[in-house]
């Protein structure tokens, strides 16, 4: 350095400005400015122009050195960092057993998070394959009495809703259906070729432009192509169907395809990720609106204002909020319902997002649910990491001479600080890739846990990117934060107690401990709430396995059958019906079997209505009540063991010729008739001028929909008086032995009946259980792994203090001894201090646990959220634990030898 | 940041070293540019390997009674740099017929 730098402003400047600059660098740097400078300073006066301004100028271009320095700082920042990990790495392998606990708990704690997060974003959150899917909505219709509804639309509203709105800017009607595909005209005989069952959508013409998604092959529907009279219909096909039945064949476009035994010609191929508008289905195919009829829908369906069997996509436009949106829609329809009250009066328009009206009325307990899990997951994770800071702390603890003699020869505290902060990043990050391995291998569980079902269910657990971005960043602040704590304290050693080697100074101890006492309070507490959340669930999913559905599935096979997918008429469909029955119900080892369109706790939304009792006149529109219904086939009461409580089952008699005959359940009898001798014999019809029913019989209640629903009315249809014919085949077999044969033969019947019709979903007694149980298994099944979990890691935790104590101690528990204290005294002094700990946590975590198991209530099954056997049960099995976790290292306490504890000193 | 990504300012550094203004201070007169611009711009050419730094020889300064003087050259993959920035920056092109005509006294 210069001597001149003290009398020349600018030089002075370079070198206070180059105390910034890294070490290394800094010679090298202050040299660069300092010649320059001088140079620049000796050139000015060889030109004698060393004037004030000049000087200025001087000194503004060293101040400009200051951009430099800083510029500098990243390689300073590059340099420590580099050492610093290396350091960890070093520090890592000389402690494996701290360092793999460490990793291990972590590890759990974010491996549960991201399964947890991804089967979430599988359910609720993983938007549609729609361009734009944020901003897709979904409309819905119903009752202004309801403050949500989600019923469908009818055609003719939807044309004038989408004429007059101001603020959609375009809206699509769409519904899902199943066909039979083949590649030959059906209804030919002697083609024998099975049709394979696929499922799809029936659309408006403008359906592909309001999901905005472009077929990759072909066109989509042209504008007007869903109002075409007849013709050949056009059909858009999905990837997975292409790549499978027509092996991604590019001639695809000139070909044409029977759906249901109708000719289509297949105008366009869908990319691979367009998978439709239900958001767990894969769909194959999309047909435009003039199909409807081969689906199944009325022949009026575009003239009919009251036939509501549309789903309504829509798009907002640009600036519009729902709310606005939603004012707008409803001005239209109040005045849709002066113009025509009998089908619009009393309706409004309710707008949700496509994510949030997934499951219509059950939304709010599955994002209940999901909400539930993520809070209790991230729990769990607090538990992990406070285990992981007690490790930190009971580590920076026998650390204390290492860190102290790094301050004592300079080491700054910041620098210190920012080691040890190092070293928690990269276990949090090693935690995160194990994490990340368990998170994988979670999915698969819950994935596998899935129901086999005959629909082409398409939901991935699968952590994504968007997990993987929420993983990181859990694991960076769960280092930075166990980090921290630990690191304050490492830094504040006494140096010169530590450098004596009196290992730390004696008031630090007690802070010390009070924090690992505090994070063991903390891991206790959390641990009891998620345990008594885990048993909540059991009970609750042993409750349900308890409640009695009102059927039974002992030796019972059913299979899924729909003739109308060949092209069937109702006459047909009524004719292979019954011979079928009658075929198998000859053949070996069958009790009895019957058909129904949906078993109990499986039933869709087939509603009917309104209730009008006889001698009564219509209710006002939208004023009645409307019933859930099943379509059954004689002997179906008989089949699947439901009781009738009075009356008579259907019979083959009651036919489309018989007079109209239905079976009511209790419910149904009690809320229209009183009582159900009241109801027997007496007649009702649905409005508008539909046949009078005569109630022939009274069935028990049973849970119709899913295991949480409350008892409601519900009524039965003779199949043979219904145009229906996608149905389940319901066989109740002698004995369980005789399932595989029977279902065997069935197929055997069915085949020779109609060789082309597939079969499909087939299942075995409680197979057909397991969609209703489902949830509340995944609910059990995941608490059960949290509780274990909270347990596993809080005890970790409490163990691992307990022996750090021990080891602390050693010293005091040696005189103690020497001083005649017993081992029982010894035993109990450790017993006692860790059991504190643990009664502490256990009342916090109590009233804790009574606060929340509240908000859950809802999703408990006949469980009471304060169920005292659960409260008590964890209770007890926290205390043994808690009590195994001190005795293991008290028993060790009293292993110490009083000469050797002394000597050690 | 990509670590060959060229700004503006770091492009019309790496232009004046090319054409010949080795030191940072002349760089600075040619280009009009802040000291506190110059310098980083000059680090980070030198991290992306655009230009390498070598001290003046010792003879040179001590004659002249001050410390040597570090100077930048432009290297193999700074020319290669150079000659995409001026695809970029059009500018750049402009700004050379300026640094050529400018009679530099401190050169001589």
């Amino acid at each position: 350095m210069s001597n001149s730098s003290s009398h020349k402003p600018w030089l002075y400047l370079i070198s206070f400005i180059g105390v910034i600059v890294p070490g290394r660098l800094r010679a090298d740097w202050m040299q660069e400015w300092e010649a320059e400078l001088q140079y620049r300073e000796a050139m000015l006066a060889e030109w004698d122009r060393l004037n004030r301004r000049t000087r200025f100028h001087l000194i503004w271009r060293s101040a400009g050195a200051f951009w430099d320095a800083l510029w500098m700082q990243t390689y300073r920042w590059e340099d420590a960092m580099f050492q610093d990990i290396r350091y960890a790495i070093r520090m890592m392998r000389k402690a494996p057993g701290f360092t793999a606990v460490a990793v291990i708990a972590l590890g759990l704690g974010i491996g549960v998070n991201t399964a947890i997060f991804s089967a979430v974003n599988g359910f609720v959150m993983r938007p549609l394959p729609a361009n734009d899917s944020d901003n897709l909505m979904w409309l819905h219709w119903g009752s202004k009495k309801d403050p949500t509804v989600w019923g469908e639309f009818s055609y003719p509203n939807y044309i004038d809703l989408r004429e007059h709105s101001k603020t959609v800017s375009d809206a699509c009607l769409w519904f899902e259906t199943s066909a039979g595909i083949s590649s030959g005209e059906s209804r030919s005989q002697g083609d024998d070729e099975r049709a394979d069952l696929i499922w799809g959508e029936v659309v408006s013409a403008n359906y592909f432009d309001v999901m905005g998604v472009k077929p990759i092959l072909g066109r989509a529907f042209l504008p007007g192509e869903d109002l075409k009279p007849n013709g050949i219909t056009a059909v858009v096909i999905g990837h997975k169907l292409w790549r499978e039945r027509f092996h991604s064949d590019k001639e695809i476009l000139t070909k044409t395809v029977f759906l249901n035994g109708h000719r289509y010609s297949v105008t366009g191929v869908m990319p691979e990720d367009f998978l439709g508008s239900v958001f767990f289905l894969r769909h194959s195919f999309w047909v435009p609106l003039n199909a409807a009829q081969d689906f199944g829908r009325k022949p009026e369906w575009r003239t009919d204002r009251g036939y509501t069997p549309f789903s309504m996509f829509g798009r907002l436009k640009p600036g519009v909020t729902v709310v606005q949106a939603t004012a707008d829609l409803n001005s239209i329809v109040s005045d849709l319902a002066q113009q025509f009250p009998k089908e619009n009066g009393g309706t409004k328009i309710q707008i949700t997002k496509e994510v949030d009206a997934r499951y219509k009325n059950t939304t709010k307990v599955i994002q209940y649910g999901a909400f539930m899990a993520l809070c209790v997951a991230i729990l769990v994770l607090l538990v992990a990491c406070a285990n992981v800071a007690n490790l930190m702390l009971a580590r920076a603890a026998t650390r204390a001479r290492e860190l102290g003699v790094r301050l004592a020869i300079g080491a700054g505290r910041g620098r210190i600080i920012r080691q040890l902060l190092t070293e928690s990043v990269l276990l949090a990050l090693m935690g995160g890739v194990l994490g990340w391995g368990l998170a994988y291998a979670g999915s698969i569980l819950i994935a596998s846990s899935f129901p086999p079902v005959p629909y082409p269910v398409s939901l991935t657990f699968t952590p994504d990117l968007y997990v993987l971005k929420w993983m990181s960043g859990i694991a960076i602040v769960t280092g930075l934060v166990f980090g921290l704590a630990p690191a304050l304290l490492a830094s504040r050693t006494d140096l010169i107690a530590v450098i004596k080697g009196g290992g730390e100074g004696q008031q630090k101890k007690n802070r010390r401990l009070n924090v690992r006492g505090t994070l063991v309070v903390t891991q206790v507490m959390i641990s009891i709430v998620v345990l008594i959340c885990a048993g909540l669930f059991i009970r609750s999913l042993r409750r349900a396995l308890e409640t009695d559905p009102g059927f039974k599935t002992d030796n019972m096979v059913t299979m899924m059958v729909n003739p109308r997918i060949l092209g069937y008429d109702e006459k047909k469909v009524w004719r292979l019906f019954p011979e079928l029955l009658h075929r198998i119900e000859e053949s070996p080892g069958v009790r009895v079997a019957a058909l129904t369109d949906d078993l109990p706790l499986q039933a869709g939304d087939l509603i009917r209505g309104p209730i009008v009792r006889e001698g009564e006149a219509d209710p006002l529109p939208n004023q009645g009540v409307n019933v859930h219904c099943n379509f059954v086939s004689p002997k179906y009461f008989e089949t699947v063991r439901t009781l009738l409580v009075l009356g008579r089952d259907f019979t083959e008699r009651d036919n489309a010729e018989a007079p109209r005959v239905v079976v009511v359940n209790k419910e149904f009898a009690r809320r229209f008739y009183g009582a159900p001798e009241q109801a027997m014999g007496k007649r009702f019809r649905f409005a508008e001028g539909t046949p009078l029913m005569e109630i022939v019989g009274i069935a028990q209640d049973g849970l119709y929909h899913n295991l949480y629903e409350d008892r409601a009315p519900h009524m039965f249809l003779p199949l043979y008086q219904q145009p229906y014919a996608a149905v389940t085949l319901v066989i109740s077999a002698q004995s369980s032995a005789d399932l595989g044969r029977v279902a065997e033969s069935a197929r055997e019947h069915i085949a020779q009946l109609e060789p082309r019709l597939p079969v499909v979903g087939l299942m075995v007694e409680e197979q057909n259980l397991a969609i209703p149980y489902w949830g509340p298994r995944l609910a059990a099944g995941t608490a059960t792994t949290f509780g274990i979990l909270a347990l596993v890691l809080a005890t970790m935790g409490l163990y691992s203090v307990m022996t750090y104590t021990v080891s602390q101690r050693t010293r005091e528990i040696g005189i103690r001894m020497a001083l005649g204290a017993t081992l029982r005294d010894v035993l109990r002094l450790i017993v006692s201090q860790g059991m504190r700990m643990v009664i502490v946590g256990l009342l916090l975590g109590l009233a804790g646990a009574f606060a929340l198991t509240r908000v859950f209530a809802k999703l408990l099954l006949g469980v009471d959220a304060t169920d005292p056997l659960t409260f008590v049960g964890v209770v007890i099995l926290l205390l043994s634990v808690g009590l195994l976790a001190c005795l293991i290292p008290a028993r060790r306490a009293t292993k110490i030898n009083p000469l050797i504890a002394l000597r050690h000193e | 940041m990509k670590k060959n990504y060229l700004s503006y300012t770091m492009a019309l550094t790496l232009q004046a070293v090319d054409n010949g203004y080795g030191y940072g201070f002349d760089i600075m007169a040619v280009t009009g540019l802040a000291s506190g611009t110059v310098y980083p711009a000059l680090r980070r050419l030198e991290d992306a390997d655009f230009v390498a730094s070598k001290w003046e020889k010792h003879s040179i300064a001590q004659n002249e009674q001050r410390p040597a003087r570090k100077y930048y050259e432009v290297t193999k993959a700074g020319r290669t740099a150079l000659m995409e920035a001026r695809e970029k920056f059009r500018l750049l092109s402009q700004f050379e017929p300026l640094v050529t005509d400018r009679t530099v006294k401190q050169k001589g």
